[in-house]
C-alpha cells in the first residue's frame, strides 16, 4: 500500500502531463465511440429515439444481408488499396527524380506539393467541373478535341470510383513525395558511390539501396494512405454523393446517409463498429507485412 | 490473465483519477482556449448594443436569394426580430436538422420534416387553432398528422418541361400532347444535332422526378391509382405491382436515347446552362430556375408544357406545396416565431415568398398569385387541377424513397441494374424503412 | 562521361517541368477562370483572361461575408493548434520517457484514434456537445477538432522525442530541476521541428474540416470559409462568374500561407514522420 502511494506520488507529475490530452480525447472521442458501441446493440432509430431496447446482434445480421452495405465495404477497400498503391507508386519515383541535382528542384517540389494544402471540398467542386460531360468539362473538351468520345467520368458507375481515386492521388502525391524526399536525403551518398564503383545500373541501385533504405517512409506513407483511404468521405460527398447507383458509396458515406439521414441509428452504429474492426485488422496485417520486410 | 486484469484495472483507475480531476483539467483547458474568449464575448455583446432584436433561426434548402423578398419584408414589418437565415443543401437538410432536433436544439423555423415520426416525438408546435382555417386543404394535407396541422403549406412548386420556343419553331415542332408525339419531337431534334432533353441526373432526385411524372399520367391519374400512395405508405401496396407498366413506358426514354448515361455525369446547373445556351431544346424543371435561365440568356424565349398524357387529353405537372413553416417545439422564442408565421399568413407575405418562385401558387385562402406567360402551355393543366406530387403522401418514406428511386433509375440508365429489379429494390428499401 | 550525365539530368529536368505543368493545370484553370465571364470560360478555358474584371471578387467577398468567416477560421485554427501542441507534446513526453508498461498502453489507446474515424460517434457527440452548451460556439468546434488531431500529433511527438538524447535532461535533473521545468526549459525547445510539423498538420486539418462546422455552427457570424462556400454554392446558383472566385477565395489564405512559408512547411511536414 505504502509502496503504491509512493510510486503514485512519483508518477503524479506524469499523470498531470497526460491528463489534459487524455481528458480531451476521452470526452470527445472515446466517450462518443463507446456510446456508439452500446447503441450498435440497440434498436435506436429516429422512430424510436427514447426507449431504446437491447436487440443483440440483429443490427450486425442486417448489415451482412444488405447489398448496399456490402457494396460500401467493397468500394471502400477498392478505393483505399488503389489510393495507397497509386499514391506511393507515383510518389517514390518522383521523389527519386527530385533528389537529383536539378536547377528547379524547389520549384518542382512546391508545385507537386501545392494541392495538398487545399480543402478536399474545394478540390471536389473543382474536379466536378473538370470531369463534367457538359461542354464546360475541361477534360472532355480535350478528349473530344483529340477526336475521342466523351468520357463519362462521374456518370458511369463502372468508372466513377476510379475517377474519385484519381483526384485524391493527384492531390496527395506531392505530400507523400515530400516525405520520401526527406527520407532519401538521409541516405549517405557514399552508398551510391560504392554502388557506382561496382558498376551497378540505376535500376539495381534503386532496388538494392534506395528501396530498402526507404522503408521507414514507405511504412509511414502506406499506413497513413491506407487509413485515410479507408476513412474517405469528403471527396465522395463533394464529387458524387455516393452515386451513380451507389457506385461510389463508401463506408462512411453510408454511415452518414443510412446511419444518420435515414435514421437507422443502431444499424449505423453497428456499421461503424464493423468498420473499426476491419480497419484494425487491415492495419495489423499491413504492419506485420512491413515488419517482415524490415527484418529481411 | 491476472496481469492483464490488473493492467485493465489500473487503466480504469487512471481514467477515474483523470475524470475526477476533471474540474481542474477542464479549467486549464478553458484557459488555454483563452485566446478565443475575448472575441467571443465581444460577439455576444455586439447585437445588444443596437435596438434590442430577438434572433430567430430558419434553416432552408434554397439559396437566400430565393427568399430575399420575404426576409426584406420581415425586416420592415417586424423590426424587433432578426431572422437568421441558414442554408443547408437539400440532400443534407433532413440529416442536419434532425440531428439538431434530436439534441433538443435546432432552428426555430423548420421547412420540412413534418411526418408521423417527428410529430410523435413532439418536435413541432400544433398550429391547428391559429392557422388551420386560413389555408386550403390541398396544401394542408401533407402537413396534417392525426387531424392536426403542424406546418403551413407554402408557395407551390411545379415541374414540367421547359422548352426553347425558338428551337421548336425552327424545326416546326408543336407542343406534344401524347408520348408518341414527344418521342417524334426528340427524334427530329436529334437528327438536326440538337440535344432533345437535358437534366442533371447526377442528382438522383431529378431522375425520380422524371419517372414520377410518367407514373402520374400512366397510373396515378387512372381510377386504380387514386389510393396507391396511402397504401404504399402503410405498406399494403408495392411499387413493383403498381408502377411496372409506367417503368416500361419510361424505359422508352432510355431506349430512344432521350435520357442518356451522359446525363448521369451532369450537375443540374450544368444542365441549366445547356438549356439556356440553346444546346438542348428541353429541360425538365420548375419555376425556381426561371430567373437563373433568363440571367444566363436574357433573350431566350421559353415556355413549359406538362407531361404528355399518352391517353391524350390534358397533361400533368408534378407539384405541391414547396415547403412549409413549422415551429420547433423547443424554440426559446416561440412568440416571435408565431409573429413571423402571422406575417407569412398575409397576402403580402405570400407574395413576397412567391417572388423567388414566380408562378408558384399560394395555399392561403383568397390569395391568387399571377402566373407568368412563361408557362403558357401549362395553363390548361393548371385549370384542370392536374398538379400532383405523389411522394407528398408517403410520410416519412418520402425523402429516402424518392432518392432511392432515383438511385435505382441511375442503375437502369447505366445498365447496371436490371429493369425488373428497379422497383423491387425500392420496395425492399421501403420495407426496411417501415420496419425501423 | 560527365557530359552524358549532365545531358540526362537536363532531360530529366525538362521532363519533370512538363509533368509539373500538366499537373498544375487544374489550379491554373481555377485561377484564370475567376477573371472570366461564363462565355469566355467556355470558349477559351485555358487562355489568359482578356478583360480582367475584379467585379466577381468584390461580389464574392460580400456574399461570403468573407472577413468574418476568415476571422473565425483563424480563431479556430490558432486555438486548435495551441491546444494540440501543448497537450500532445506533454503527453508524448511521458509516453516516450517513462518506460512503465501503462504508458505503452496509453499510447495504444491514443493510436486507435488514428484508425477509428471520428464520424462513428457523431450522434452521441452531438448530444454531448449540446449538453455542454457548446452548440454554435467556436469553443465547441475548437475542442472537437483539437481532439481529432491529438492522436497523430502524439504519435509524431513521441517518435521525435525518442530520438532526442537524454543527456541534457539528465543534467538538468541532477541540477535539481523538476520534471515540469526540465520539460519546458530543455526538452520542449528541442522539439521545434516537430512542433512545426504538428502545427502545420493541425492547422490544415482544422482549416479544411467541413463536417464539424456544418453540424455544430449555426449562425452566420460563426461561419467558416468552407461553410460560406457551401452556402453560396446552392444547387441552383452555380455559375462560373460566381463560383470560381469563391472557390479561389476559400483556398487563398492557405495558398498564401503555403507560398510564404513553404520551405518551413515542407521541412516541417516531414520531421517526425520518418524516424532517423
Amino acid at each position: 500500500m505504502n509502496r503504491l502511494a509512493v510510486s503514485f506520488r512519483k508518477e503524479a507529475i506524469y499523470i498531470f502531463f497526460l491528463a489534459p490530452a487524455i481528458l480531451l480525447y476521452f470526452t470527445f472521442f472515446i466517450l462518443p465511440s463507446l456510446q456508439t458501441f452500446y447503441y450498435s446493440f440497440t434498436n435506436w432509430s429516429d422512430v424510436n429515439p427514447v426507449d431504446v431496447t437491447f436487440v443483440g446482434f440483429k443490427n450486425f445480421a442486417v448489415l451482412l444481408r444488405d447489398e448496399v452495405y456490402l457494396k460500401g465495404i467493397t468500394n471502400t477497400f477498392t478505393y483505399a488499396i488503389l489510393y495507397m498503391v497509386f499514391v506511393n507508386v507515383c510518389a517514390i519515383p518522383l521523389a527519386v527524380a527530385l533528389n537529383q541535382k536539378l536547377v528547379t528542384r524547389s520549384l518542382l517540389r512546391s508545385i507537386f506539393f501545392l494541392p495538398a494544402v487545399f480543402s478536399v471540398l474545394v478540390i471536389g467542386f473543382l474536379w466536378s467541373f473538370l470531369y463534367s460531360t457538359s461542354d464546360f468539362g475541361l477534360i472532355n473538351q480535350i478528349v473530344t478535341g483529340l477526336g475521342f468520345e466523351k468520357i463519362n467520368f462521374l456518370g458511369n458507375p463502372k468508372i466513377a470510383l476510379y475517377a474519385v481515386v484519381f483526384t485524391q492521388v493527384w492531390q496527395f502525391v506531392g505530400y507523400n513525395m515530400v516525405i520520401y524526399l526527406a527520407n532519401l536525403q538521409t541516405i549517405p551518398s557514399d552508398y551510391y558511390e560504392a554502388a557506382k564503383m561496382d558498376g551497378a545500373t540505376g535500376l539495381q541501385t534503386f532496388r538494392s539501396i534506395t528501396l530498402p533504405l526507404l522503408l521507414p517512409a514507405i511504412s509511414f506513407c502506406t499506413v497513413m494512405t491506407m487509413i485515410n483511404g479507408l476513412k474517405v468521405f469528403d471527396i465522395v460527398f463533394a464529387l458524387t454523393g455516393g452515386g451513380p447507383a451507389h457506385a461510389t458509396e463508401t463506408i462512411i458515406s453510408l454511415m452518414i446517409t443510412k446511419g444518420i439521414n435515414e435514421g437507422f441509428y443502431g444499424q449505423g452504429s453497428a456499421f461503424g463498429i464493423v468498420f473499426m474492426l476491419l480497419v484494425l485488422l487491415l492495419t495489423t496485417v499491413h504492419l506485420r507485412v512491413i515488419k517482415y520486410l524490415e527484418n529481411r | 490473465m491476472r496481469k492483464k486484469l490488473a493492467l485493465f484495472c489500473s487503466i480504469m483507475a487512471l481514467l477515474l483519477v483523470v475524470t475526477a480531476c476533471g474540474s481542474g483539467g477542464a479549467n486549464s483547458s478553458a484557459n488555454s482556449t483563452g485566446s478565443t474568449s475575448p472575441t467571443q464575448a465581444a460577439e455576444t455583446e455586439q447585437p445588444s448594443t443596437p435596438a434590442k432584436k430577438t434572433k430567430l433561426t430558419w434553416i432552408y434548402w434554397n439559396n437566400e436569394d430565393t427568399v430575399k423578398a420575404f426576409l426584406d419584408l420581415a425586416k420592415e414589418k417586424l423590426p424587433d426580430i432578426e431572422i437568421e437565415f441558414q442554408y443547408v443543401e437539400n440532400k443534407n437538410y433532413d440529416q442536419v436538422v434532425r440531428t439538431k432536433l434530436l439534441a433538443g436544439e435546432g432552428p426555430d423555423l423548420i421547412s420540412s420534416l413534418i411526418n408521423d415520426n417527428t410529430v410523435k416525438l413532439g418536435y413541432f408546435e400544433d398550429l391547428t387553432e391559429k392557422y388551420g382555417n386560413l389555408y386550403q386543404d390541398a396544401g394542408k394535407k401533407q402537413y396534417t398528422i392525426n387531424g392536426k396541422l403542424y406546418g403551413l403549406p407554402q408557395v407551390s412548386f411545379f415541374n414540367g418541361y421547359f422548352y426553347n420556343v425558338e428551337i421548336f419553331e425552327k424545326y416546326n415542332l408543336k407542343v406534344p400532347t401524347t408520348m408518341n408525339e414527344f418521342y417524334e419531337i426528340a427524334e427530329t431534334l436529334k437528327k438536326n444535332g440538337v440535344k432533345p432533353l437535358t437534366n442533371g441526373y447526377k442528382n438522383p432526385s431529378q431522375l425520380a422526378q422524371s419517372f414520377i411524372s410518367m407514373a402520374i399520367t400512366e397510373y396515378y391519374s387512372t381510377p386504380e391509382g387514386k389510393s396507391f400512395d396511402d397504401n404504399f405508405r402503410l405498406g399494403t401496396a408495392k411499387m413493383a405491382d403498381a408502377l411496372s407498366p409506367s417503368l416500361t413506358q419510361w424505359t422508352e426514354m432510355v431506349k430512344r436515347g432521350i435520357v442518356t448515361m451522359d446525363m448521369l455525369g451532369l450537375e443540374d446547373p450544368q444542365a441549366l446552362d445547356e438549356f439556356a445556351s440553346g444546346k438542348a431544346a428541353m429541360y425538365k424543371n420548375g419555376p425556381w430556375n426561371l430567373e437563373a435561365i433568363k440571367k444566363k440568356n436574357p433573350n431566350i424565349k421559353l415556355d413549359m408544357f406538362p407531361q404528355p398524357n399518352s391517353a391524350g387529353g390534358v397533361g400533368w405537372l408534378t407539384g405541391g406545396a414547396g415547403f412549409s413553416f413549422g415551429i420547433n417545439a423547443n424554440s426559446k422564442v416561440k412568440d416571435e416565431a408565431y409573429r413571423v408565421l402571422d406575417l407569412v399568413s398575409t397576402p403580402e407575405g405570400q407574395e413576397a415568398l412567391a417572388a423567388g418562385n414566380l408562378g408558384g401558387q399560394s395555399y392561403l385562402n383568397g390569395v391568387v398569385l399571377p402566373v407568368p406567360d412563361d408557362y403558357k402551355s401549362s395553363f390548361e393543366a393548371f385549370k384542370a387541377g392536374h398538379v400532383y406530387f405523389p411522394p407528398a403522401s408517403w410520410g416519412s418514406l418520402k425523402d429516402p424513397i424518392f432518392k432511392e428511386l432515383g438511385i435505382q433509375l441511375q442503375g437502369l440508365v447505366a445498365g447496371a441494374t436490371k429493369p425488373e429489379d428497379v422497383l423491387k429494390n425500392v420496395d425492399n428499401k421501403a420495407d426496411e424503412l417501415r420496419s425501423k | 562521361m560527365e557530359s552524358k550525365r549532365t545531358i540526362s539530368l537536363k532531360l530529366l529536368e525538362i521532363g519533370l517541368l512538363v509533368l509539373a505543368a500538366v499537373f498544375i493545370i487544374p489550379v491554373y484553370y481555377l485561377f484564370v477562370t475567376t477573371f472570366k465571364t461564363s462565355e469566355e470560360a467556355l470558349l477559351h478555358p485555358l487562355r489568359v483572361p482578356l478583360n480582367f474584371t475584379l467585379e466577381n471578387y468584390t461580389s464574392a467577398l460580400e456574399s461570403m461575408k468573407y472577413f468574418t468567416a476568415l476571422k473565425n477560421n483563424v480563431i479556430i485554427s490558432v486555438a486548435g493548434v495551441t491546444i494540440v501542441i501543448l497537450f500532445s507534446s506533454m503527453a508524448a513526453y511521458v509516453i516516450a520517457r517513462r518506460k512503465r508498461k501503462v504508458y505503452g498502453y496509453i499510447f495504444m489507446f491514443f493510436l486507435t484514434g488514428i484508425m477509428v474515424p471520428y464520424q462513428m460517434g457523431l450522434l452521441p457527440l452531438y448530444k454531448l456537445i449540446s449538453s455542454l452548451d457548446l452548440i454554435n460556439t467556436l469553443t465547441g468546434v475548437i475542442l472537437i477538432e483539437a481532439c481529432y488531431s491529438l492522436p497523430l500529433a502524439i504519435f509524431l511527438f513521441r517518435n521525435f522525442i525518442d530520438s532526442v538524447p537524454l543527456e541534457l535532461e539528465e543534467a538538468a535533473f541532477i541540477d535539481g530541476c523538476g520534471v515540469f521545468r526540465t520539460y519546458w526549459t530543455i526538452t520542449f525547445r528541442l522539439l521545434t521541428p516537430v512542433v512545426a510539423t504538428v502545427a502545420i498538420l493541425t492547422a490544415l486539418a482544422t482549416w479544411n474540416n467541413f463536417l464539424t462546422p456544418l453540424l455544430f455552427l449555426h449562425s452566420r457570424e460563426k461561419g467558416v470559409l468552407l461553410l460560406e462556400l457551401y452556402r453560396n454554392v446552392g444547387e441552383f446558383t452555380i455559375d462560373y462568374a460566381r463560383l470560381f472566385p469563391m472557390l479561389f477565395l476559400t483556398i487563398l489564405p492557405l495558398m498564401l500561407f503555403y507560398l510564404s512559408m513553404q520551405r518551413f512547411i515542407i521541412e516541417g511536414m516531414t520531421a517526425g514522420s520518418v524516424k532517423g
